[in-house]
Order: structure tokens, then sequence, then C-alpha cells
């Protein structure tokens, strides 16, 4: 498999955001620190990009609409993508997105900033469902199971719509 | 051979007149005396003891005992109390050596008389003994009886040694001092140990070879010291000096090592007690320890599993990021992508695969239809065109087709199963591990609390009392092994220094007799200790296991009830496995019962119950004096209690069936039921029972007639389901199971 | 009360027999001569009798010197 779309977005520098004021809550369910896998049930996502795309997953099973707004007012921005923290597999999922979202008709749709903007705006809208959905754990229930439960119950209801 | 044929009792305590003829049927040896608790079964075993042992046969203070009945009010014309045992034996000893007839029949009477004092202090008794005979008739052959020359304690020494005396006339309480004692009463190992050796060494005849062999040896010492000195040559003389003293330290080496051996065997059974008790406390060392075991190997097998857990929860974790799951929330999205580029991607316009064909046809000059391109012309300028258009939009056609091929390829996940089943499987096998997180915790909490009921401090403590008592068992260990050393060399001393001396001596004249005698001293020693050897070796043996087979046969299985109802795992400790008779390590002359429980460990007196004692202590009566073919009788009282069931019938049976005169002395409980009724009316040559006149129902007691209103114990001949006008007591008349006796005899 | 002399004696036979020979002396009068001792040690240990260590030492002498002759 090529590396095309990955190396389309490591070939720019462009923030990977998340919003400001849900920083903290995001910390609480994002392993410490590269390696920290002790702690899996209650810090479930790997890494922030994990958790921001799976707020962009969310916001389109749920069909919610992408922030507006400036994104240097409410955004934080926890990556560059020339880190190359993006596979391949994620940035396809997110050129697809981006047809999707924008359409063939704007010549911009095929733009990594264009991309990165709407996945950025689509995870700002679908981190306060994650971040509800964690919180809201009942007892015995860690955020894990949480986690899964959620990405279950919205698979369910993206392939009915679909 | 010693069968008692009567025994006569006049006016001992509760008895007025009474006599008793124990069974001389060698087929039905067993003599029954039925007597309920309290009709005077112990005072009857008194009266015989007095009659053999006088004064020492009685317990308390010399003269302290009151002999004469209870009614008599105390005067200066006293009264006579008298006790007349009448045996018979086939002089098998000394006496037959002495060419006796074989069946000798003895008298031994002994009477007292009791009369009134004054008590000069306040706990005196007001009455003392006077006139005490005892007297030893023999019958002749032609009927009449004489005084034996020998006198009564010579020949009741040599017949019924007075430190035999559990072995004819036993109370079973005592017995049990044959085994460390009996439930109220702890006696030191070595005493147990004396006691036993003595009776072994005493019926096997030891003792008496034991002494020749010693008293010919120290002969034949004198015989090589008179030997030197008949040389008259200084330098032996100097010589036999220096082997008289290495004599008599190895004489005082010798008394220490006895001494080490009674303390080393004191300090053994203190240790087994020690170890008991550490047995008991805590099920057994091995079970703590086997607990500690169990609770390593379950914290590892927690920790295997908790890291189990942990990778398939990661594993867990990493689904969340796959992108099979993101692309199935996005499957909407990726649907419509593959809608909306498939139809470009069928008219060519993605990607541009065009441009390099239309390019070469401007290059070769000709198009497809023929047209000749060199030239300008519309045609050129139009594919010209095209070429630019092209040029401009393939990087976004490239990548529309990337992301079409990329849609495709996510299309086929968008349904989630794929992701749903491995996460499944994932969640399940953490599903599984948590369920066996929580057996393992489970099981360590049980085995928490099983420690927790372990008190550890009790369980050092006793560990730290074994260690201690193990300690002072190794320096006494040290000690003898250091004594026998030096033993070892002296004796290689006094070996050199006879061999010298003897090599000296050879050549003078004077001391060729005493050396013969010496020789011949020598040759006696050696004929007695390899005599004596043997007979030691091979009878002890056959005790041995005669004892265990005589334990088995009594109480095989015998269970300690109270323990099983304590605790299963103590009660097969205290389960007895093997019994027997053993040498003392390291001595020839000392002998100890012994019982070991079904691991082989040694059992502590304590750890045996009383029914077992009884009958261990029988099994060393019985299995002895069939060992050294003694024939004697065996009064014994209180033999079946502790007993119960199938022990009781076989300790009644096997006594019946081993011993050779046994006269019982047995409560109504005892016979209760039929089994013990079956075996007195199959062995029983004899039958007796005893009623105490006090225990009329007038004074709240169950004995129907007042036959004598003294307070007398009364004998009649009842069996064990008879009563007659004497011994009748309440129920009786109603009870099918007994008979009356027609043929009622006046008491006697 | 030794009820066990038989065994001695046969025991004491069997020894003689074969420990006598090696000091050139009739095994019968070595049996004798023990079961002499034993029964006056026997009746020494029921009753103390009076300068049996003498008596014993005279049949040693005597049964030593009747030896030597038949030697």
């Amino acid at each position: 498999m090529s590396d095309f779309f990955s190396d389309l977005l490591r070939a720019t520098s462009h923030g990977l955001v998340l919003p400001r004021e849900d920083d903290d809550a995001i910390n609480r369910y994002v392993a410490m620190h590269a390696g920290d896998r002790t702690n899996v049930e209650s810090r479930p996502f790997p890494r922030q990009v994990d958790f921001w795309a799976f707020c962009i997953a969310t916001a389109l099973a749920l069909k919610l609409e992408p922030r507006d707004g400036s994104i240097s007012r409410w955004g934080k921005t926890f990556i560059y993508t020339n880190q190359g923290i993006v596979d391949n597999d994620l940035a396809s999922l997110l050129a697809i997105v981006a047809v999707a979202k924008i359409g063939l008709d704007d010549p911009g749709v095929t733009e990594s900033r264009r991309i990165v903007e709407l996945a950025n705006r689509l995870a700002a809208a679908g981190c306060p469902e994650v971040l509800r959905k964690l919180q809201n754990s009942p007892l015995r229930t860690t955020p894990l199971d949480q986690a899964l439960e959620f990405a279950r119950s919205l698979q369910e209801q993206a392939y009915d719509d679909s | 051979m010693l069968l008692i044929r009567r025994i006569e009792i006049v006016n001992f305590a509760c008895f007025d007149q009474v006599e008793i003829r124990p069974s001389a049927n060698p087929k039905r040896p067993l003599t029954v005396i039925r007597a309920e608790n309290g009709s005077g079964k112990t005072t009857l075993l008194r009266a015989i003891r007095w009659g053999m042992y006088g004064e020492q046969g009685l317990p308390g203070n010399p003269g302290s005992f009151s002999l004469h009945p209870a009614a008599w009010q105390p005067d200066s014309q006293g009264i006579e109390t008298r006790v007349s045992i009448l045996f018979e034996t086939d002089g098998s000893s000394r006496l037959q050596l002495e060419g006796k007839p074989t069946n000798i029949e003895y008298e031994l009477r002994r009477s007292v008389t009791t009369v009134h004092r004054e008590p000069s202090a306040k706990d005196e008794p007001d009455f003392r003994r006077v006139r005490e005979e005892a007297q030893l008739l023999e019958r002749e052959p032609d009927g009449s009886w004489v005084p034996n020359v020998h006198g009564v304690g010579r020949v009741i020494e040599e017949l019924l040694p007075w430190s035999l005396r559990d072995f004819f006339v036993m109370d079973a309480d005592e017995a049990a001092d044959f085994v460390g004692g009996s439930e109220n009463k702890e006696i030191q190992r070595h005493e147990v140990i004396g006691k036993t050796s003595f009776a072994v060494r005493a019926l096997l005849g030891l003792e008496v070879f034991d002494s020749t062999a010693e008293r010919v040896a120290s002969l034949r010492r004198d015989f090589e010291r008179d030997a030197t000195k008949a040389t008259r040559n200084a330098e032996l003389a100097e010589k036999q000096a220096e082997l008289d003293h290495v004599r008599g330290r190895l004489d005082e080496i010798e008394k220490r090592l006895e001494r080490n051996r009674h303390e080393r065997a004191d300090t053994d059974e203190r240790l087994a007690q020690g170890r008991g008790r550490l047995e008991a406390l805590i099920g057994s060392l091995g079970a703590h320890d086997a607990l500690r075991q169990r609770l390593t190997d379950n914290e590892k097998h927690t920790q295997r599993a908790n890291e189990e857990r942990r990778s398939a929860a990661r594993e867990l974790s990493n689904d969340l990021t796959r992108v099979e799951m993101l692309a199935s929330l996005a499957a909407r999205e990726v649907r419509h992508v593959e809608q909306l580029l498939q139809p470009l991607y069928d008219d060519g316009s993605i990607p541009v695969r065009h441009l390099p064909f239309v390019k070469r046809l401007l290059e070769t000059g000709t198009c497809v239809c023929g047209q000749d391109l060199t030239s300008a012309s519309d045609h050129a300028n139009h594919i010209q065109e095209v070429i630019d258009r092209s040029t401009e939009q393939k990087d976004h056609a490239d990548h529309l087709a990337e992301v079409l091929d990329a849609a495709t390829g996510l299309g086929r996940h968008a349904d989630g199963e794929e992701w749903a089943d491995r996460t499944d499987d994932h969640a399940k096998a953490v599903a599984v591990l948590d369920e066996e997180i929580n057996n393992l915790t489970q099981t360590r909490l049980d085995i928490d609390s099983k420690l927790d009921d372990i008190d550890d401090e009790e369980v050092e403590n006793a560990r730290g009392r074994i260690g201690m008592l193990e300690q002072s068992l190794s320096k006494i260990d040290r000690e003898i092994t250091s004594d026998q050393e030096a033993r070892e060399q002296l004796a290689k001393d006094s070996n050199k220094l006879e061999g010298d001396i003897r090599a000296a001596r050879r050549q003078e004249a004077q001391a060729r007799d005493l050396e013969r005698y010496e020789e011949t001293a020598a040759m006696l020693v050696q004929v007695l200790r390899q005599a004596y050897a043997r007979i030691q070796d091979e009878q002890v043996r056959e005790l041995d296991a005669e004892m265990n087979a005589l334990f088995g046969s009594m109480a095989a299985n015998v269970f300690d009830d109270e323990a099983v109802e304590d605790n299963q795992h103590k009660a097969t400790l205290r389960m007895i496995a093997k019994v027997g008779l053993r040498p003392l390590e390291d001595t020839s002359a000392e002998y100890e019962i012994f019982a070991d429980n079904s691991r082989g460990r040694s059992m502590p007196p304590t750890e045996i119950n009383g029914a077992s004692r009884r009958i261990l202590a029988l099994s060393f009566v019985l299995g002895l004096c069939k060992v050294s073919r003694t024939v004697a009788p065996l009064v014994a009282d209180s033999l079946l209690n502790f007993t119960s069931g199938s022990v009781r019938t076989n300790t009644l049976r096997v006594t019946a069936e081993t011993a050779s005169q046994p006269i019982l002395l047995l409560t109504g409980s005892d016979l209760e039921s039929q089994n013990e009724i079956d075996l007195v009316n199959r062995y029983a040559g004899a039958t007796y029972t005893l009623t105490g006149q006090w225990q009329h129902v007038d004074q709240g007691g169950d004995v129907v007639r007042l036959t004598d209103n003294r307070q007398v114990s009364l004998l009649c001949d009842c069996g064990p389901r008879e009563y007659c006008d004497v011994c009748e007591r309440l129920g009786q008349a109603q009870d099918e199971r007994c008979t009356r006796r027609q043929e009622s005899e006046a008491p006697r | 009360m030794v009820s066990n002399f038989e065994r001695i004696l046969a025991e004491i036979r069997k020894e003689a027999g074969q420990i006598a020979p090696n000091y050139r002396v009739d095994p019968d009068s070595v049996v004798n001569l023990i079961m002499g001792i034993v029964d006056l040690e026997d009746q020494h240990r029921v009753k103390a009798q009076h300068g049996i260590k003498k008596k014993i030492r005279q049949m040693i002498e005597t049964a030593a010197i009747q030896a030597s002759e038949v030697r």
C-alpha cells in the first residue's frame, strides 16, 4: 500500500487541534506518556491523535456539523502533521471525509490544509459527545468499556443510515 | 505356674465372710465377679493384695487403712481380720530344681487383730492393729499341711514379686503405669522404663542371668589379680594397679552413661510431647507449609493472570484506534464518496489516463483517425488544448483516484462486523481472566483465613521449645558419644594391660592354677553373655510381635472419639498404627513400650486415650506372660473402663483366651451387651455377684431385699443375667433377659 | 517366678556346646556349673545368701581343676 495520504500530510505542517476548554478532560482519558499502558482501563486512548480520530468518527456517525468559528480562538494544537503522527489509513479516511463533505466542485478538496481543517472542526464537534459518554460511566464500568460500548452503538447507527 | 484355688476373706472392711473359688477349668478359665460401682470391688482387690503382700499392699500411710468391718465398735477385745489364699504351683523355677514334687499346694494365711486405742492427735485413727501374722502352709503328699521352711516373704517374693503385682492383681488404672500413667497421673519416662524393664527382665529370667554373669566376671578379675600377686613381680603389680584404676574409671563412665541415658529418655519424651502439641496446634507443620506454598503459588498465578489481563485490555484499547472501526463510523461518507467518484473513474476522468497517449499522437504527427497533426490545424489545436487541460488537472484527478481507491478499500469494513467480532474476542479474553483472577482472589482469602486460624505466636513458641529440647538432646548425645569413646579407649587400655599382665605372668608357675580358674570363669562369662544376648534378642522380638498382635485384635481401628469430633486430621494422628516393646537405644538392659501413629511418630502417653492405654498395658501383661510361659492369675479391676463396642468385646475375649486364669471384676454396664454375655457364657467357669447392702431401696439404692442389715457386701453365685434373693435389683424381675436363680444359697 | 528356665537352659546348652570345646572342656559339665551358679544367684535374689561369692568361687575352682585332670 502506498503512503500517498500520509506523505501528503507530512509534506506540510498543519496543527491537529482539539478544543482548548476540554484539554484537561481529554488528558484524563489518554495514556500519560508513550508506553504507559498499565492503566488502559481508565485511559483507553494510547495517544491524543487516537482520541482526536475517535472524535471525528463520532461526529460523522452522529451527523454533527463541523465546529465553526476561528479555530485559533477555541483550538489547542497538540501536534503537527509534519511529525508523521497520522498514518496512511487515518489520512485516507480524512481525505475521503473531505471529498464527502466539501464536494468535488471545490478544487480545494484535495488540499491538505483543507482536509486537516475539516478534520479539526469535526473532531471539535465530536469531542463533547465522546467526553460526555466517558464521564458518565456507570459504576464498575471502566472508560475503556464505555468507549468500546459507545463505538458499537455509533457503528450500528452509522451502518443503518448508510 | 501359679493358680489360685480359693480366696477366703473374713472381717475385711465391708466383707463379713466371703469365699471365691476361681475357675480351674483350662477350657473355661474365666471367673467373672459382677459388682456395681460402690459394691466393694476395689475393696475385694485390696483384700487380695493385703493377703499377698500385707501392709505393703494397702494404700495410704502404713497402718492408716482400716481393715476392720465398718460396723465394728472399737473395743479392747478387738476383731480379727483374715485373708487366706489357697494356690497351687508346679514350681516351674528354682524350687523345681530343688527336686520338689511337681505340683505343690500352698495356703497363705494372713491375719491381724484391730483393737481400740485413744488417738493422741486429732487426725490419728482410734484403732491400732496387733498380732499381725502371716503363715505359709504347704500340703504334704499325705494331705497334711505343714509350715513351709522358707517362710512367707521368700516364697511370695519368689512366686509373686511385689514389683510384678500388676501382672497378677491388676488395677487397670495402675497397670497404665507401664505406658506412662493413667489420666490423672503422669510419670517420668525413666520410671516407666524402669518398671517395664524390670518386668521384662524378671519374667524372662534375664535379671538372674545378668547378675550371674556379673558375679562370674568379677570373680574372673579376682582370679586374675590373685594370679598377678602370686607372681610377686613388682612390675606386674604396678601394671595391675594401673588396670584396677582403669577399671574404676570405666565403672564411673558406665554410671554416667546410664544417668545420661535416663535424662535422654526424659528429654526425648518431652520432645515427643512438644511435637505432639505442635502437630495438634497447627494440624501439622506440613499442612502449614503446604498452605504457605499454596499462597506463593496463588500469588504467582495471580501475577500471571494480571499480566495476561493487562495485555488483553491493551488489545481492547488498541481496538479503539483501528481504522476499520473509524471507517465504519464514517460509513455514510465512505459510500457517498464511492458513488461520487466511481463514474469519474469509469469515464477515465480520474486518474488522467489518456495524457501519455495523446502526447504520443502529437509526437508521431498522426491522429488515430488518420488526420495529419504536424501542421497547425483545428484538430491539432484541440488535441493540444486537451493535453494542456489534462496536465493542469492531473494532480487533482490523481488525488481523487487515490481517494476512490481508499474508499473502496475501507468500504469493505464499513459494516464494522469484523471489528466487532475481534473486539468481542478480546473482551471475552478479559472476562475469562477476570473470572480467573476472582477465583484466585477468593482462594487467597480462604488460605489467608486458614493461616489466620493458626496462631503464629504459639507455633513459634512450640517450635522454640522443640528447638531448645533438641539442643539439650544433642548436648546429651555428645556427652554420651564422648563417654562411649572414652569407654572404648579405656577398654582397649584395659585389654592391653590384661594382655601384658597375662603374658608376663604366664612364666610364673604359681599363677597357673589361678589362670586356669580365670580361664574357666572367662568361658562361663562368654557362655552366659551369649545365651543372655540371644534370649533377650529373640524373646523381646517375640514379645514385641505378640503385643502388636494382641493390641491389634483388641483395638483394631480404634479412633479417639473425642478427637474425631474435634478434628479428623488430629484423629488420624492419634490413631495407633503399631505398638510393641523396644530396647532403648544403646543399652541392652532397658526396654520401653511404644505406640507409633500412622505416620511412624512415637506417640507420647499424653496423646494416647484412656482405653488405648489400658489395652496397651494389657497387651504388655498378656504378651509377656505368654512369651515367658508364665502361668499366673490375673485379678483385674476396671479393665473395661473407657472401652465400648467392639473394643470392649474384643478386650474381654482376648483376655479370656490369653490369660491363664483371668478373674475379672466387672460392672453391670461392662456386661450390658449380648456379645459380652456370650463371651462370659463361653469362657466363664465361675461367676459371682457382689451386692452392697447399703444399696438397698430404703437407702436410695436399687437392691430389692435387705438380706443382712449390717453394712456388708454379700457374694452370691449369680451370673451376669441372673438374680436371686440376695442380689435382685429393681427391674430385673421384669427384664425378660434376666432369670431368677432358684437354688439360692445362703450368702457367703 | 521365673517360668522361662527351660528356655534359658536350652540356650545355655547351645552356647556351651559351641564355646566349651574351644577351652577343651566338656559342655555338659559347663551347663551344670552354670545352672548351679544361676540357681544360687536366683536364691540370692529372693533372699540374700551368706557367702555366695565364696561358694561360687569354689565351684569354679573345683570345675577348673576337674577339667584339667580330665585333660
